[in-house]
C-alpha cells in the first residue's frame, strides 16, 4: 500500500483516469480502422499513458498497476518498434487492460488499495500476446463514449464512503474472465467530475455577471458615503474579494480546451493535400488549452481557414519542394499556448510564404491599390494587404480556398470575438499567423470615455495608450491630409476619428484640447478622439436588442457602477464607420520581418529616471495605469497604490539602475505586471511598443537588473529584469509558482508532463531543502529558462512528455545556457537513453524510482551544498 | 374564431386611443425611467435602461405604429417578453386589465393602413369605443419596416 500523500494520489488518480480515457479512445479509433490496429502516433500516445500511469503507480508502490501496466507497455514498445507484428485483436485486448486498471485506480481513490480485482489472467493473456501465441480471447462489445453535449465540470472529488464489502463483481468470481466484466465505462461521477447543462452554466454566467454589477455599484457606494455605517468599507471589501474569486471559478467552469477545434486539423490536412497532391505533415501543440466555450466557436472557422490556405497556397507540390531542396514532405504546425493572460493560436508552415513584391503586384491587378500608392507600402504593410477585402492571392482559384472567403473575413470574425491577428513571413520560408484571443468574453476590463455628455466603454483589449493634445499642441501636431485628420505621435502617423462626428453628437468646443485614445484593430492603429477620459471598470458585455445589433459601432452595452447604461464600442466598427482606411498608414515604420533569422521580440519601451529609455518584454505587461501621484502611499517602506480593491506595491527601476532621479509629475505612468499577483513599474512616460531582433551579443556587460541594452529609437536602451526587480524591491512578494527566495538555496527547474509525477518529486525535493520550480512541457520549461532571471542550479527533464519531449528540452536549455546543468530523469531505461541525452548536452540521466540518485546528482553539482 | 377561450389583455393608451398586449406577454410597468440614448439607432428605439442588471431597449410605440408624436411626457413603460428579449415600450398611460373572448375580436378594418396590418391581431368592440390588439412578436421584432 503507497504512503504517499493524499495530494498525489488524487493527482496520480485524475491523471490516470484522463490518460485511460484517451488510451481507450485511440483504441476505439484503432478497431475501427481498416488495419484494425492504432497507427504510429496512436501506439506512441498509448506508449506515452500506460508509461505514466505504470511509472506514477510505481512510484507510489501500487504494484499490482505497475504490473499490468508494466506488461502493457512491454507489448505497445514491441509493437512500436516493430519487433511484434501488430494483430487485429490487440486493441481489444488492451481496452479490456484499460479497464481494469481504470477498476484498480477508482479502488485507490475509494482507498481501498488496489483492490482485488484478479489480473492473472489479463497479464497471461498479455505475456501471450507478446509471443506472438495464440491469438488472445475475442474482446467484448466495447463501449463507445456517449456524446458529450454538456461541458465537463471538474469538482472535488467527494469522499468516496467506505462500504464494508469489498466490490461484489471482483470479488464473488475472482477468476471470471474480463469479457464478462460488467461494461460500465463512465464513472465521472466518482471521478470527482459531474456533468452539467451548458445552460446551467450560461445563466450561473449571467448571474455572476449580475452581482459583478452590484458589487461595482456597493463599491461606488461605500466609497462615497464617507460617514456611512462602521464596517461598511470592511463588509464591502470582503463582498468584493469574494465576488472576485466567485467570478474567476465560475469562468473556469466555461472553459474548454481548444482540442475541440484541433482535433479536426490532421484529418482535414491529410484530406487536403491528398486532394492538391501534396505531401503535408501537421504537428498540433496545446491542446489541453482551454479557452472561453464561446471562443472556442469564435476561433474555430478563422482557424480553419487559416490551416486551410496554408496547405492550399502556402505548401508547395513535392516537385517544387525537391527543386528547392525543401524536404518533400511540408510541415504544418498549430500550437495553442497561454500568454499574458490571452490565449495565443500560432499556425505556421514552411511553405513559399508571402513575397510583399507580387503582393504590391496582386493588389494593383485586382484593383485593391494604385501603382503609386502600392509601391509607397512598406514590405509589413504589403503583408497586410492579404486581410484585405477582394484580395487573393492563389495563382489560380482552387476548389479549396477559392470559396470568396478570405483573409479580411477571417480577421473581422477573429476581432468581433475580441481578438488579434498578426502576420509573420519570409518568403520561400514560410509563414506564420498568430492569433491572439482573450480569455473570456463575458467580463472584460475597460475604459469609460465620454463624448456628446453620453458615457461610453471601450474594451482595453483594443487600448493601447491615451494622450491628452492641449489646443496650442493641437494645432501643431494635428495635420489634414487630404481631408482627413491625423496626429503626429512620436513620429508615426496616426488618423484621428472623432467619436462626436461619427455617432452625430454635438461636439465641443475645439478650444479645449483634446483627447485621444489610441486603438489598436490588429496590427493597425487609430486616435479615437473623445472630450473626456473617465476610470477603468470590469463591465459585463450584454447583448443588443436586434435591431441595434446591425449597427457596426458598438459590440454591446453594459450596466456602470453608477447604474447608468453605457455602450460599448467596437474599436474595427466605428474605424469603418468613420471610412477611414485602416490598410495603410498609421503604422510606425519597423523594420519588415522579411529579415532572415534572429528572435523577434515585442518590448514596451518607457522613459524612467531623468529621461533614460528602458524597455521591457511586451508579454510581461498586463497593462499601462496612470495613477495620481497623491494617491501613492507608503506602506512600512513600500511605495503602494490602491488598485482595483487591492493594494499594489510600486518598483521603481531607477533604484536598482544608473538611470538618474525621476523628476515626479501630476500623474504617475505604471506600467503593471502581473506575476500571479500585481505590481506596478513607475516610469516617467510611456514611449512605445517596438518589436525587434535581439541579437545574442545584446546581453553582454549588462548591468544587474537588466538583461542587454537595446539600440531603439537610436539610442541605447536598457531592457530591464523586471523579474528581478521585483524580486529585490519587494521583498515580501512571493509567487508560489516561482518558490520562495532564500539566499543561498539552490534552485532547480523540474519538467515533467505528469503533474503526479511533478507533485511528488518536487515535494521530496523541497523536503531536502531545494527550491524548485515547476513546468509541466518542454515549451513552459523553455519559457522560464528565459525569463527567469534568478540564478538556476539545475534543470531535470522528463524524456517522454507530448509535443516538445525531453531531448529537445536539453539540447534547447543546452543551447541556451551551457554552464546548466542539465539531467534526464525517466522511467526508461537510463542505459538505453542516456548516450542520447548525453550528446545533447545532458549530465547524466537517472531513473525515476532513484530518488536518491537524483538528490545525490544534483548534491554533486554542488545544489545542496 | 372559434374558440370560446377568454383571453386577458391589458390595455394602454396612446392619445384617446385604446391599444391591448396580451397580459401573459406583459412582465410589469414602470415609471418613466432614466434612459441611455443609443447614436445613429432607429428613430423607435429612443434608448437603453437598467431594468435590474439587465439592459432592455426602449421603444416607443408611437413611432414603433406610425402614430402622430406624442405631445407632453410619456406616462409609462410597459416591459413585453419579445420574440428575442425584453422590451420596454413606451406608452401615454396605462389603462385596465380586460378578459376579452377570442370571438369578440373582428378582423382589423380596410381602412387601416397596410403597413400597420402586420402589428394588429383584431379590434374588438367595447363599451365606448374600440381595442386594437396587439401582436407583441411582431411589436418586438427587429425589423426595421417602421410605417411611415
Amino acid at each position: 500500500m503507497s504512503d504517499a500523500d493524499p495530494e498525489t494520489l488524487e493527482l496520480f488518480v485524475e491523471e490516470s483516469l484522463e490518460g485511460l480515457g484517451r488510451c481507450e479512445q485511440i483504441l476505439l479509433a484503432a478497431e475501427k480502422s481498416p488495419s484494425r490496429a492504432p497507427d504510429a502516433a496512436g501506439l506512441a500516445a498509448l506508449f506515452r499513458d500506460f508509461h505514466t500511469v505504470k511509472g506514477t503507480s510505481g512510484f507510489l508502490g501500487l504494484n499490482r498497476i505497475l504490473s499490468l501496466g508494466h506488461l502493457s507497455e512491454d507489448l505497445l514498445a514491441k509493437l512500436r518498434d516493430g519487433s511484434l507484428p501488430a494483430h487485429p485483436d490487440h486493441p481489444g485486448l488492451l481496452l479490456l487492460v484499460v479497464d481494469a486498471l481504470r477498476d484498480m485506480v477508482t479502488e485507490v481513490q475509494a482507498g481501498r488499495g488496489e483492490g482485488t480485482r484478479d489480473i492473472r489472467e489479463l497479464e497471461q493473456r498479455l505475456r501471450a500476446a507478446m509471443e506472438g501465441g495464440p491469438a488472445p480471447a475475442p474482446a467484448p462489445q466495447s463501449p463507445r463514449p456517449a456524446p458529450q453535449p454538456a461541458v465537463k465540470v471538474e469538482a472535488p472529488a467527494a469522499p468516496a464512503p467506505r462500504p464494508e464489502a469489498p466490490k461484489p463483481d471482483a470479488a464473488a468470481e475472482p477468476a471470471a474472465p474480463a469479457a464478462q466484466e460488467p461494461v460500465e465505462v463512465h464513472r465521472e461521477s466518482s471521478d470527482g467530475s459531474v456533468r452539467v447543462n451548458v445552460t446551467v452554466l450560461d445563466r450561473l454566467m449571467n448571474l455572476m455577471g449580475e452581482l459583478v454589477l452590484a458589487r461595482n455599484q456597493m463599491v461606488q457606494l461605500a466609497r462615497t458615503s464617507r460617514d456611512g455605517a462602521a464596517g461598511m468599507q470592511g463588509a464591502c471589501q470582503r463582498l468584493s474579494h469574494v465576488t472576485s474569486d466567485l467570478q474567476e471559478q465560475i469562468m473556469k467552469t466555461r472553459m474548454q480546451p481548444v482540442a475541440r477545434v484541433f482535433e479536426k486539423i490532421p484529418r482535414m490536412v491529410r484530406d487536403l493535400a491528398r486532394s492538391t497532391g501534396k505531401q503535408v505533415q501537421a504537428r498540433i501543440e496545446g491542446t489541453a488549452t482551454e479557452i472561453d466555450k464561446a471562443l472556442v466557436e469564435a476561433i474555430r472557422d478563422p482557424v480553419m481557414h487559416i490551416v486551410r490556405n496554408s496547405v492550399d497556397h502556402g505548401i508547395e507540390p513535392p516537385e517544387e519542394r525537391t527543386r528547392l531542396g525543401k524536404p518533400i514532405e511540408g510541415r504544418l504546425s498549430v500550437r495553442a499556448s497561454h500568454e499574458g493572460g490571452l490565449v495565443s493560436i500560432e499556425i505556421e508552415d514552411d511553405g513559399r510564404g508571402l513575397d510583399p513584391v507580387k503582393l504590391r503586384a496582386t493588389a494593383v491587378k485586382r484593383g485593391v491599390l494604385g501603382a503609386a500608392e502600392a509601391e509607397r507600402l512598406s514590405d509589413r504593410e504589403a503583408l497586410d494587404l492579404i486581410f484585405r477585402p477582394g484580395f487573393s492571392t492563389a495563382a489560380q482559384v482552387t476548389a479549396i480556398s477559392g470559396r470568396g472567403v478570405g483573409m479580411d473575413v477571417v480577421r473581422t470574425h477573429v476581432e468581433r470575438a475580441g481578438g488579434q491577428v498578426e502576420l509573420e513571413s519570409t518568403p520561400g520560408r514560410g509563414t506564420t499567423i498568430r492569433l491572439k484571443m482573450p480569455l473570456t468574453l463575458a467580463i472584460v476590463p475597460a475604459l469609460l470615455v465620454s463624448a456628446g455628455k453620453q458615457r461610453f466603454a471601450i474594451p482595453q483589449v483594443n487600448l493601447l495608450e491615451l494622450v491628452h493634445v492641449d489646443a496650442e499642441q493641437a494645432a501643431t501636431t494635428i495635420q489634414q491630409v487630404r481631408g482627413a485628420p491625423i496626429y503626429r505621435l512620436r513620429g508615426e502617423v496616426l488618423p484621428l476619428v472623432h467619436l462626436t462626428r461619427v455617432l452625430r453628437l454635438p461636439e465641443r468646443d475645439a478650444r479645449e484640447g483634446m483627447h485621444l485614445v489610441v486603438l489598436a484593430v490588429g496590427s493597425r492603429r487609430y486616435g479615437l478622439v473623445v472630450d473626456e477620459v473617465h476610470d477603468t471598470e470590469e463591465i459585463v458585455i450584454k447583448p443588443l436588442h436586434g435591431a441595434l445589433k446591425r449597427l457596426p459601432c458598438y459590440s454591446g452595452a453594459t450596466v456602470l457602477g453608477d447604474g447608468g447604461v453605457a455602450l460599448i464600442l467596437d474599436a474595427a466598427g466605428v474605424a469603418g464607420m468613420s471610412g477611414i482606411d485602416l490598410g495603410s498608414g498609421g503604422r510606425q515604420a519597423q523594420a519588415a520581418s522579411t529579415s532572415q533569422g534572429g528572435l523577434r521580440q515585442s518590448f514596451l519601451v518607457c522613459e524612467a529616471g531623468d529621461g533614460q529609455p528602458v524597455a521591457v518584454h511586451l508579454g510581461l505587461v498586463a497593462r499601462l495605469e496612470t495613477v495620481p501621484r497623491d494617491s501613492i502611499e507608503r506602506l512600512a517602506g513600500q511605495e503602494v497604490v490602491q488598485y482595483r480593491d487591492h493594494i499594489m506595491p510600486i518598483v521603481r527601476p531607477e533604484a536598482l539602475l544608473p538611470l538618474g532621479q525621476a523628476q515626479p509629475g501630476e500623474g504617475q505612468p505604471l506600467v503593471v505586471f502581473d506575476f500571479g499577483r500585481q505590481v506596478g513599474m513607475a516610469v516617467n512616460k510611456v514611449l512605445d511598443v517596438v518589436e525587434l531582433e535581439v541579437p545574442p551579443e545584446s546581453a553582454r556587460g549588462a548591468p544587474r537588473f537588466a538583461l542587454g541594452r537595446l539600440v531603439i529609437f537610436q539610442r541605447s536602451t536598457l531592457v530591464l529584469d523586471v523579474y528581478g526587480l521585483v524580486r529585490e524591491l519587494v521583498p515580501t512578494f512571493v509567487d508560489e509558482k516561482q518558490g520562495v527566495d532564500v539566499p543561498g538555496r539552490r534552485r532547480v527547474l523540474l519538467v515533467d508532463d505528469s503533474c503526479a509525477m511533478r507533485t511528488a518529486i518536487a515535494g521530496y525535493l523541497r523536503a531536502s531543502g531545494l527550491d524548485v520550480l515547476e513546468a509541466s512541457s518542454g515549451r513552459e520549461a523553455l519559457r522560464e529558462l528565459a525569463q527567469l532571471s534568478a540564478p538556476l542550479d539545475a534543470l531535470i527533464t522528463d524524456l517522454e512528455m507530448p509535443g516538445m519531449d525531453g531531448f529537445a528540452v536539453i539540447e534547447a536549455a543546452h543551447a541556451q545556457r551551457p554552464e546548466l546543468p542539465v539531467w534526464a530523469w525517466t522511467f526508461l531505461d537510463p542505459g538505453q537513453v542516456s548516450e542520447r541525452a548525453r550528446a545533447l548536452g545532458a549530465r547524466g540521466c537517472i531513473h525515476k524510482l532513484q530518488r536518491e540518485a537524483l538528490l545525490e546528482a544534483l548534491g554533486g553539482q554542488g545544489v545542496g551544498a | 374564431m372559434i374558440t370560446t377561450e377568454a383571453r386577458t389583455w391589458a390595455t394602454f393608451h396612446l392619445g384617446e386611443e385604446l391599444l391591448a398586449l396580451r397580459v401573459e406577454d406583459v412582465q410589469e410597468v414602470l415609471m418613466p425611467q432614466p434612459l441611455t440614448p443609443v447614436p445613429l439607432a432607429p428613430g423607435y428605439v429612443v434608448g437603453l435602461l437598467n431594468l435590474r442588471g439587465q439592459i432592455l431597449a426602449a421603444v416607443d410605440l408611437r413611432r414603433r405604429l406610425g402614430f402622430p408624436p406624442r405631445q407632453g411626457e410619456a406616462e409609462n413603460l410597459v416591459v413585453v417578453r419579445g420574440s428575442e428579449q425584453l422590451m420596454a415600450l413606451l406608452v401615454d398611460s396605462i389603462g385596465d386589465v380586460l378578459e376579452l373572448p377570442e370571438e369578440a375580436w373582428r378582423a382589423p378594418p380596410d381602412t387601416l393602413a397596410a403597413a400597420h396590418r402586420p402589428y394588429v391581431h383584431g379590434i374588438c368592440p367595447v363599451e365606448g369605443g374600440l381595442i386594437l390588439g396587439l401582436r407583441t412578436e411582431v411589436v418586438t421584432s427587429d425589423s426595421q419596416e417602421v410605417p411611415k
